[in-house]
């Protein structure tokens, strides 16, 4: 069973879906249950995955590894640690939220979409979980095509420019890396004789010169645009826009993240003397963007659109911390993933349901607080949490890779750190334009007719069940981040102690990584 | 000749005697496409199990040379063998009603279909230039005739003409290459070739070389390689829709089993004078398909385009050849049965959905498929993957061979301008699923449902494409995985070096 569980985690979603298919189209409600019921079986798995999980060993654990097509050393090769976990479980926990939140809103060909949603899961956990770079290489183009129809048939009304402007971007990056994944394995086979895909076999095949250069290139492409760094990121707005909320919800809170994992799983340790030579440029990159993004947010008049930028300039953080290179900004990184899939993820879910009351659009609200109380609340939550408001779990994230940064590019973080400054300016603009000040004219109707549904309403108990496990999560994380941090920290302490020792770096260790006490109420 | 060489010849022999009696038998019945069908089917498999059955009686790197070298049954010709004859099956299967359809059930086209296959059979078996241009010849003025078989449409007799010309055009430049190569070497046997482009004589290889180029432009022709493409389109739109899928995948089979036997064989040791001109050709081929396909709208033209592009890359496969047999034929063999599956799915599902006198192919026609017809739109989304070349799909597997044989062969650079050209086929590949998915239905396909068989074959190529992309072992040891694929055409190309 042990073992067994990372296969379950990939495969339990897709032969759920298969049974999806089976199902007769006229009864959605069944449809949506048995989704819902399988992708919390998934769910479930996940979590004594994590129950079970060793803190404290920076290897990978739960490991499988099968013979697929021996002679070309394509293995089926699964693993878990510390930098994969918080993905396989935030697609795992995420799933079924989206899923839930998805019920009111896709009333036409019910049974497709959940079935292409649970696949879209499995595509995502295979893609993290793969220490094989080929079974990878496959797992990360399958997650596109789930993502590619959910956009293209219950998008809004620019759906099929967006899923096809999203297909072909990615598609680019991909299929480069494809290549340059096929000649590090070649070097691999004319240097050691055999061949292999395998990710420890793959580390130790040095590539030299223009090569090198070459192919780290195209990894940093594919990685770069499924991340949405500047400049590959103009994909994302269009995409974030036009999917369905619980679609964004996932694509923006897991997909994205698989960017910045690839980086830190194979772009970086694969070719560590061109990933330290190109640290800064790399690094100025994610600090464009995290200032661009954030001003083009300031200048959005739709809600949707403002959020795409808003993260678009987290990811950008993220990736700061990634290429920093440095234990406490990985550590710090891993750890936004989490919280930016919690906090950004959660907001663009709200803003669907703002989608179901007047739109997207801010000049639509006004002054909404005083009739939405609780939606108001668990907007503010999400919110700060985003921006990064200490006790939450986005400060944390960001707390630590500024502070890991810091230390490997002092003058680019600091200009970087302004970036709290903008989300501020940004975000609470936005609230306050949308939630507080006058309330807009709401013309009520005298004798409402019955099942009449006002276009200002409050949670709906569906909706409260969605976001209040995420403001949970959100604060529980924020106040003890403990729990995850010493799980994160030794494997980033095996990836990134190997990677500055290939590249020639001083070996710098995580003692200093997690910040004890100043995150406040931390049990020690 | 023994009971050993007879069994060996025994595919051939009955596909020939298959289009004898076939056309024999229309003296007597008119109009009947499910007997003639029926008795194609019957035919092929009958041969299907000589090639079997002759596989088991040898050893692996068996190699039975007939008619003093003319012919030569080994391995290779055996794996080509099987692939044609699946070809061919999936093609009748597909026909089955459109044939009754169409009004063109009648013994001759079946004849024709038996005939053409027995010049594909001479084209994987034959070893010498005069017995492969005598399968060129019998192959091509079948598929002339089959082109033009509805006699009543204007297109049709077009594509025919045309075809018929170009084609007649490029017979006569591959016989004269044959000439000057038989004038300066002193044989045809590839054999030959080979012992005098070991050590060349200085005084006679300028001509031989001459030779060599006309060879090439005759076999670009035949596989569609730029610049001797340009028949391509309106020969796919003209013919019958079962007949393209069969032109798409079964002549480009054929045609690559005699320029791999006549490149890989003949002419490998003088490998370093002819491949910078294959690359070239390669890179041409791949962007002249992939930038044509974009502006098509006519899906049949769409494909068309792309089997151009897809013998570009499969001619990246011929740079990669080298003496040590190297992973270049390997990958060719494999690429060759995922090129054949897909097309034969998507031309399976086209055939399905267009009406009488070759109505609605147009990609804008498919618009809402998906809801009317979910399995037939899942197909051709599958076949679609796998031209892109997505996981887990056979076109991706067979991209991972073709680009890991050129890397190896010292050709990174061809590996990367195949891939660009992947990248820009993403874009007029995804339009018609876009089309089929997410627009509404705008025909009804009412009589469709005529074409059912047409179903089965889409469905047979659609799971075979889907295991072949990830299979390790074969499925119920009848639907074959990518590993045992590949074992399979490393035998079968071991026998070549």
């Amino acid at each position: 069973m042990e073992q067994h569980v990372l296969s379950i985690l990939i495969f339990l979603p897709i032969v759920a879906a298969l049974g999806l298919m089976a199902m007769p189209t006229k009864d959605p409600r069944a449809i949506r249950i048995a989704a819902l019921t399988a992708s919390l079986f998934n769910a479930v798995f996940a979590l004594s995955l994590a129950g079970t999980f060793v803190a404290g060993v920076g290897g990978p654990q739960f490991e499988v590894n099968a013979d697929w097509l021996p002679s070309l050393g394509i293995r089926y090769h699964l693993g878990v640690d510390g930098l994969s976990l918080v993905l396989v479980l935030i697609t795992t926990l995420l799933t079924p939220f989206a899923i839930f939140a998805s019920f009111g809103l896709i009333k036409e060909k019910v049974r497709g979409y959940y079935a292409w949603l649970l696949l879209l899961s499995a595509g995502m956990v295979g893609a993290v979980v793969s220490l094989n770079v080929f079974l990878f290489y496959v797992f990360f183009e399958l997650m596109l095509i789930p993502a590619f129809f959910l956009i293209g048939i219950w998008g809004g009304p620019n759906r099929v420019k967006a899923t096809v402007k999203f297909v072909v971007y990615t598609i680019v990056g991909s299929l480069l890396m494809f290549v340059a994944i096929l000649f590090l394995a070649y070097t691999h086979f004319a240097q050691a004789g055999s061949w292999s895909f395998e990710v420890q076999d793959l580390v130790t095949t040095a590539l030299t010169g223009k090569a090198m250069w070459w192919a780290f290139a195209a990894f940093v492409l594919a990685f770069a645009i499924k991340a949405g760094l500047w400049p590959f990121h103009t994909w994302a707005p269009d995409t974030y826009v036009e999917a369905p909320a619980p679609v964004t919800f996932l694509v923006s809170g897991v997909m994205g993240k698989i960017g910045a994992y690839g980086f830190l799983r194979f772009a970086l340790p694969l070719f560590p003397v061109a990933a330290h030579r190109a640290q800064p440029w790399l690094m100025t990159l994610a600090l464009i963007g995290i200032i661009y993004a954030a001003w083009v947010a300031l200048a959005q008049s739709d809600i949707k659109r403002l959020l795409a930028y808003s993260s678009i300039s987290h990811m950008a953080v993220i990736m700061l911390g990634v290429f920093a290179l440095d234990p406490q900004a990985w550590t710090g990184a891993v750890f936004m993933f989490m919280a930016h899939a919690l906090g950004t993820g959660g907001l663009f879910l709200m803003s669907g349901m703002l989608g179901t009351r007047k739109g997207t659009e801010i000049s639509a609200y006004g002054g909404i607080a005083k009739a939405m109380p609780w939606f108001t609340t668990a907007f503010l939550i999400l919110a700060l949490a985003s921006i990064g408001l200490p006790g939450l779990n986005g400060f944390i994230g960001e707390f630590l890779i500024l502070l890991g940064s810091y230390t490997s590019q002092n003058a680019i973080t600091i200009i970087a750190t302004t970036s709290v400054i903008w989300g501020a300016c940004y975000m609470l603009w936005m609230i306050s334009r949308t939630y507080f000040g006058d309330m807009k004219s709401e013309p009520q109707p005298k004798n409402p007719p019955k099942g009449f549904v006002p276009a200002i309403r409050d949670l709906s108990l569906g909706e409260a069940i969605v976001l209040v496990p995420i403001a949970i999560a959100i604060i529980g994380t924020g106040f003890f981040p403990q729990p995850l941090l010493k799980r994160i920290d030794p494997s980033v302490e095996v990836s990134l102690g190997a990677l500055q020792k290939a590249a020639g770096m001083p070996v710098t260790t995580v003692e200093a990584a997690v910040p004890t006490g100043a995150v406040g109420g931390n049990p020690q | 000749m023994n009971s050993m060489h007879l069994l060996a010849l025994l595919p051939l022999l009955i596909c020939c005697a298959a289009g004898l009696g076939l056309l024999m038998l229309e003296v007597f019945v008119k109009e009947n496409p499910t007997l003639f069908s029926g008795l194609s089917l019957g035919a092929i498999a009958v041969a299907a199990a000589a090639t079997l059955a002759n596989w088991t009686a040898n050893k692996a790197g068996f190699s039975i040379p007939l008619f003093g070298g003319a012919i030569t049954v080994d391995a290779y010709s055996q794996f080509f063998t099987m692939l044609l004859l699946g070809s061919a099956g999936l093609t009748i299967i597909m026909g089955w009603k459109y044939m009754e359809r169409e009004k063109m059930g009648h013994g001759e086209v079946y004849s024709l279909l038996m005939f053409a296959l027995t010049g594909m059979l001479t084209l994987a078996m034959g070893t010498n230039l005069i017995t492969l241009f005598v399968g060129v010849e019998v192959m091509s003025i079948a598929i002339y005739v089959l082109v033009g078989a509805r006699r009543q449409s204007l297109k049709g007799n077009e594509a025919a003409l045309k075809y018929f010309f170009l084609g007649a055009f490029s017979s006569g430049i591959l016989l004269y290459g044959i000439a000057l190569t038989y004038g300066m070497v002193g044989s045809v046997q590839l054999d030959a070739i080979k012992a005098f482009a070991s050590h060349p004589d200085p005084a006679k290889l300028p001509l031989a070389l001459v030779g060599l180029a006309m060879l090439l432009i005759g076999m670009g022709f035949k596989v569609a390689a730029a610049p001797f493409h340009a028949w391509t389109p309106d020969v796919y739109e003209g013919a019958p829709t079962p007949i393209t899928g069969f032109m798409a995948t079964a002549v480009k089979t054929a045609s690559f089993a005699f320029f791999l036997r006549v490149l890989g064989v003949g002419f490998l040791p003088i490998k370093p004078m002819w491949v910078d001109v294959v690359a070239g050709l390669s890179v041409l081929t791949m962007f002249t398909g992939n930038l044509l396909a974009f502006v098509q709208t006519n899906i049949k033209r769409m494909l068309a385009y792309s089997s151009v592009a897809h013998t570009g890359y499969l001619m990246m496969g011929l740079v990669a050849l080298s003496t040590a047999g190297g992973p270049g034929a390997q990958a060719i063999l494999y690429y060759l049965v995922a090129y054949s599956l897909t097309n034969l799915g998507a031309f399976a599902c086209i055939t399905f959905l267009s009406k009488q006198n070759e109505k609605l192919v147009n990609i804008d026609d498919f618009a809402g498929v998906a809801k009317q017809y979910p399995g037939i739109a899942l197909i051709l989304g599958i076949c679609f993957a796998s031209l892109i070349g997505i996981p887990p799909t056979a076109g991706f597997f067979g991209k991972y061979a073709l680009f890991t044989s050129v890397i190896s062969g010292g050709y990174a650079w061809l590996a990367v301008v195949g891939i660009v050209n992947s990248i820009l086929s993403v874009y007029y590949y995804l339009r018609p699923v876009v089309v089929m998915y997410m627009d509404e239905p705008k025909n009804d396909w009412k009589d469709a449902v005529g074409v059912a068989p047409a179903r089965i074959a889409g469905w047979v190529c659609a799971v075979m494409l889907l295991w072949a992309g990830i299979g390790s072992v074969s499925l119920l040891d009848i639907v074959p995985g990518a590993q045992p694929i590949l074992s399979w055409a490393q035998t079968s190309v071991a026998s070549l070096f």
